[in-house]
């Protein structure tokens, strides 16, 4: 059974991941709003919220998959089976994806795609503990992250913004753990908290939904804010709390609250608005396109705009990267990004018209 | 003189008033009647003649023993619609004890959701048993000396209704469900027990691993430099 909130939301994560993507791969970014920068505005800071939401609606999407094998009678062994392929699938994808479109020297960067499939792995190996200690983990794996920052010296591997690792064990380990794009630690914690509050927001036939996600959502809201808040008036938080501001790179510990807060508000909101009326409207076709696809989405978006940068830069004689984030100017980008969200529906509904699968099918094939 | 009692909760009831040598046994339009019910018994004693099917009974009698007759039957059919109504929920119960059957021997985490379920169908069963409890002493008493007509009509329509003997079927049933569902309780209190405890040795795993976590950074770390 599909969730129309489920695919509303992750159908807004992809298309703010594709609007983030080509505004900062085809034009520069994190400059000042006089310079006409997109991503200077604080409009654009809820873009912040796509990755979160997406990787909070992976524990909700697992649980609720696992609940669906387990309901067909599929034993647990089955279950487990095709869950470490998927987790696996998505691993081995994430660096052939890395290597595909961000070049060989980049295999390592740690991307969404790595983390979803290490966590995959991780939900697997944690499926029959009990709510308590999942929180605990998640709430162990934000509140320690800042201190292994600082044991990894976060700083010494990321140069002008970006990751850079050297081709060590030490320095890819470090990656995958605590300092790459989507570490580990604290990333770990929205998959987790979506698996456990996956039952509370879509009970089992019978059950009754609890409201302890939106009042934790309230909650981590209202504290990131107020230490947001406390910052920007001059405040200086104690030092043992290791607050470092509004940051997605590192995932600081207000980020973290912040966006895992707004996506658990916006999880039982969606569901009470979207999943109890009439179910097929032209939001909900629209978001179960972009939903069932949304891996072959992502990889999509990101050869369309990337590869033409290389392409361009090598037909130049040049760098292959010497028109990365100088290609368009940022409302330019924008249009750009907003075109291809376009043309990527009914792209997809001819997929699905024709019997055709994306990565996804792929994925079922191999792995189920 | 003939009249239908129709009460909302009792059966429907025929009653023919005659005078004993006018008695030859019911019409063929009163079991016609009665046959609308269901399946016909009927039984002739000492010149009373009754038919009776489930929600429907028709008595031939002479007059002057109408009324202990007519609490007779009433009795009979009263007690032989509580007994249906215990046989038709017992009956409705089975396709759950055969889903709930795997359960009473190994419970699983899948199987939480289920408890609360569990747990109603136990109190229903037990409720039948409750129910049944109150029935039986009425369905298997003694026969009354010296009998009256009244009396052997409602003995022999018990015997004809295989009251007791449904009982006996009901009271074997229901200790199936009992057993099943006692079972099923003991297994999902075992596994909630085990579980609480579980969720204590998932904690210090956590807490562990945290722990290594920490170490591996700062032996990564100091790899590295």
């Amino acid at each position: 059974m599909r969730y129309p909130s489920i695919d509303v939301l992750r159908s807004l994560a992809i298309a703010m991941m594709v609007i983030v993507h080509f505004v900062e791969n085809l034009s520069a970014w994190y400059g000042s709003p006089g310079d006409g920068d997109l991503t200077a505005h604080g409009f654009w800071r809820p873009t912040g919220l796509a990755a979160p939401l997406f990787t909070l609606l992976t524990g909700v999407s697992y649980r609720l998959w696992v609940r669906r094998r387990e309901a067909r009678g599929d034993s647990d062994e089955a279950i487990t089976r095709s869950s470490v392929r998927r987790g696996l699938f998505l691993i081995g994808l994430g660096f052939v994806f890395n290597v595909l479109v961000w070049l060989p020297e980049d295999t390592f960067n740690w991307d969404v795609l790595t983390f979803i499939g290490a966590a995959l792995l991780l939900l697997t190996a944690c499926r029959g503990a009990s709510s308590g200690p999942l929180l605990l983990a998640a709430v162990a794996a934000v509140a320690v992250s800042p201190a292994l920052r600082e044991l990894a010296d976060y700083d010494s591997f990321w140069t002008q913004g970006y990751f850079d690792p050297g081709l060590t064990l030490g320095d890819v380990g470090l990656g995958f753990l605590c300092t790459g794009y989507f570490p580990v630690f604290p990333w770990i914690a929205f998959p987790l908290v979506g698996y456990v509050t996956a039952p509370a927001v879509f009970p089992v036939r019978g059950g009754s939904a609890t409201g302890w996600p939106m009042v934790a959502g309230a909650a981590l809201v209202a504290c990131a804010g107020t230490a947001m808040v406390a910052r920007s008036a001059g405040g200086e938080p104690p030092a043992w709390l290791r607050l470092q501001g509004w940051t997605m790179f590192p995932a600081t510990v207000e980020y973290v609250c912040g966006t895992l807060g707004a996506a658990l508000l916006a999880l039982p909101l969606a569901h009470r608005l979207l999943d109890r009326g009439t179910r097929d409207t032209m939001l909900t076709r629209v978001a179960g396109t972009f939903s069932r696809h949304a891996l072959s989405i992502y990889l999509l978006h990101h050869a369309v705009h990337i590869w033409p940068l290389w392409i361009w830069g090598a037909a130049a004689g040049a760098d292959v990267t010497t028109h990365w984030q100088r290609a368009l100017p940022a409302p330019m980008a924008l249009a750009v990004a907003i075109l291809f969200l376009v043309c990527a529906y009914p792209l997809f509904r001819w997929l699905e018209a024709t019997g055709r699968d994306g990565v996804e099918g792929l994925m079922r094939w191999l792995c189920d | 003189m003939t009249h239908v009692d129709t009460p909302t909760t009792e059966p429907e009831l025929l009653v023919v008033e005659a005078r004993p040598e006018e008695v030859a046994g019911l019409s063929a339009a009163a079991i016609a009647w009665v046959a609308a019910g269901g399946p016909v018994q009927s039984i002739a004693l000492h010149g009373a003649a009754v038919a009776w099917s489930p929600g429907r009974a028709a008595i031939l009698v002479a007059a002057e023993r109408v009324e202990a007759v007519r609490a007779a039957v009433l009795e009979f059919c009263r007690h032989d619609r509580d007994l249906r109504a215990i046989e038709a929920d017992v009956a409705a119960g089975w396709p759950d004890i055969e889903a709930d059957a795997p359960l009473a021997f190994e419970f699983r985490d899948r199987d939480m959701d289920r408890r609360a379920g569990l747990g109603e169908r136990f109190r229903r069963s037990v409720a039948l048993r409750a129910r049944l409890a109150r029935l039986a002493p009425h369905l298997d008493r003694p026969p009354l000396h010296p009998p009256t007509l009244a009396s052997q009509v409602g003995e022999r329509l018990r015997e004809r209704g295989r009251l007791a003997e449904r009982a006996g079927f009901l009271d074997g049933q229901l200790a199936v469900h009992e057993r099943v569902y006692d079972l099923c309780g003991q297994r999902a209190s075992d596994w909630a027990i085990a579980r609480r405890s579980r969720g204590l040795e998932w904690a210090i795993v956590v807490l562990l691993a945290v722990e290594t976590v920490l170490i591996l950074v700062d032996l990564l770390a100091a790899g590295g430099t």
